[in-house]
């Protein structure tokens, strides 16, 4: 699921949040016309006016209903199908044998090799998605920022181990 | 445990219906003892990409922000990479810390580590998602470099240890790798082992991949050689 379709479904869980806890929440459509990573400052604003009013609640020893609120609401809202689902269909026979290609604009199911190309440095924009950019503090200027001082990436190519086929304890 | 550090390729926020329940972001931790052929994220292991560290803490204060999203559609944080078990210390901390967050903890994994690192995160994990790459012990690490076996018997174990609703296989069909039946055969080998929850799925052509660093070009050379 991606761009206005993310976004319609985590707007209609904020609403839900706000019904279910009696907290004053106007729903106001989305102007922005173009690319939309499903959420915006808008969007993330909405979010912490909800779990402001939230702790509001609890402080005032009310009761405050959250947990599994939107179990599941995702597909319905967007009507959109499981990835998981649609595969294992295929291994089942229910969709035609038709079997899911990854990568390009497909999101994958479940993370690691199936993820998008990064082009960036440290905690980055995926494809399609949003990550979170605000740099940390840990790695502001302690040699984790590859820009070298002419600008360039730093460009090692140098393996980092692990080498190949190494079992390893845990890395330090 | 402060002085655990995690060092991390990319985080990847508001993800729904990939990883299972509910919305969850995609924690993707550097280093792999792995080199798969066709790698689609060798930054995690070619010296290319600096990783960004952070602690127990830092990831939490990361990620807290999806927290309202997490507790009401049951989802939560994905550990993937690189392969996150041979940062089992640091997984098995921060989901120990902030288990009472009532966030699910999914795992993406291809098992190439010590049992005890697998064993670490176990308490804690609510869906392990394997990635198979092949059955075949040779093929394995012909594709891989990596051990056969030390893959197999992880996953048997963890068979025995965990319900088998939440294990998740991944079978690839790996171009240039399986020119036959493999991935079916990959398939009902597993089936036979009692594996029910089984994924298939085919690569992308990797000569559609964006650039790669010159150590990764040479990895996928061994097994495209036209």
């Amino acid at each position: 699921m991606k761009g206005k379709e993310k976004c319609k479904a985590l707007k209609e869980i904020r609403r839900r949040i706000a019904e279910q806890n009696d907290i004053e929440y106007a729903v106001r459509e989305c102007s922005h016309k173009g690319d939309c990573k499903g959420t915006c400052p808008r969007c993330e604003a909405e979010v912490l006016y909800l779990e402001r009013e939230l702790e509001k609640r609890r402080s005032l020893g009310k009761k405050v209903a959250v947990t599994g609120l939107a179990v599941g609401m995702a597909a319905t809202i967007s009507g959109c199908q499981n990835p998981f689902t649609t595969v294992w269909n295929t291994v089942t026979g229910n969709n035609g044998g038709q079997v899911v290609e990854l990568g390009g604009d497909a999101e994958p199911p479940l993370g690691g090799e199936a993820m998008p190309e990064v082009e960036s440095n440290s905690i980055v924009e995926l494809d399609g998605d949003v990550a979170y950019v605000e740099p940390s503090e840990e790695c502001s200027n302690d040699g984790c920022d590859p820009v070298e001082e002419d600008g360039s990436e730093e460009y090692s190519d140098q393996p980092i181990g692990p080498e190949s086929g190494e079992i390893v304890e845990d890395l330090p | 445990m402060e002085d655990l550090k995690l060092p991390i390729l990319a985080i990847e926020r508001l993800r729904m219906m990939t990883d299972g329940e509910g919305v969850t972001t995609l924690i993707c931790s550097m280093n792999c003892p792995l080199r798969c052929r066709l790698c689609i994220n060798p930054y995690t292991w070619d010296g290319t990409k600096a990783s960004e560290v952070l602690s127990v803490d830092g990831l939490y204060e990361r990620v807290k922000i999806d927290n309202l999203y997490f507790q009401t559609t049951g989802g939560g944080l994905t550990f993937g990479g690189g392969e996150p078990l041979v940062h089992s210390k640091f997984h098995a901390a921060f989901m120990e810390k902030y288990q009472s967050t009532g966030w699910a903890f999914n795992l993406e994994s291809s098992l190439q580590a010590p049992f005890e690192n697998l064993e670490r995160v176990i308490p804690y994990i609510s869906c392990y998602a394997i990635d198979v790459k092949d059955m075949e012990p040779e093929r394995y690490r012909e594709y891989t470099g990596g051990d056969f076996q030390v893959f197999f018997d992880n996953l048997m174990k963890l068979k025995d240890r965990v319900e088998e609703d939440k294990i998740i296989l991944k079978i690839p069909k790996i171009p240039y790798l399986h020119k036959g039946d493999e991935q079916k055969e990959n398939e009902e080998k597993l089936r036979k082992l009692g594996f029910s929850n089984i994924v298939l799925f085919n690569y992308v052509d990797p000569k559609k991949r964006k650039k790669l660093s010159e150590t990764a070009l040479e990895n996928r050379g061994k097994l495209i050689t036209e």
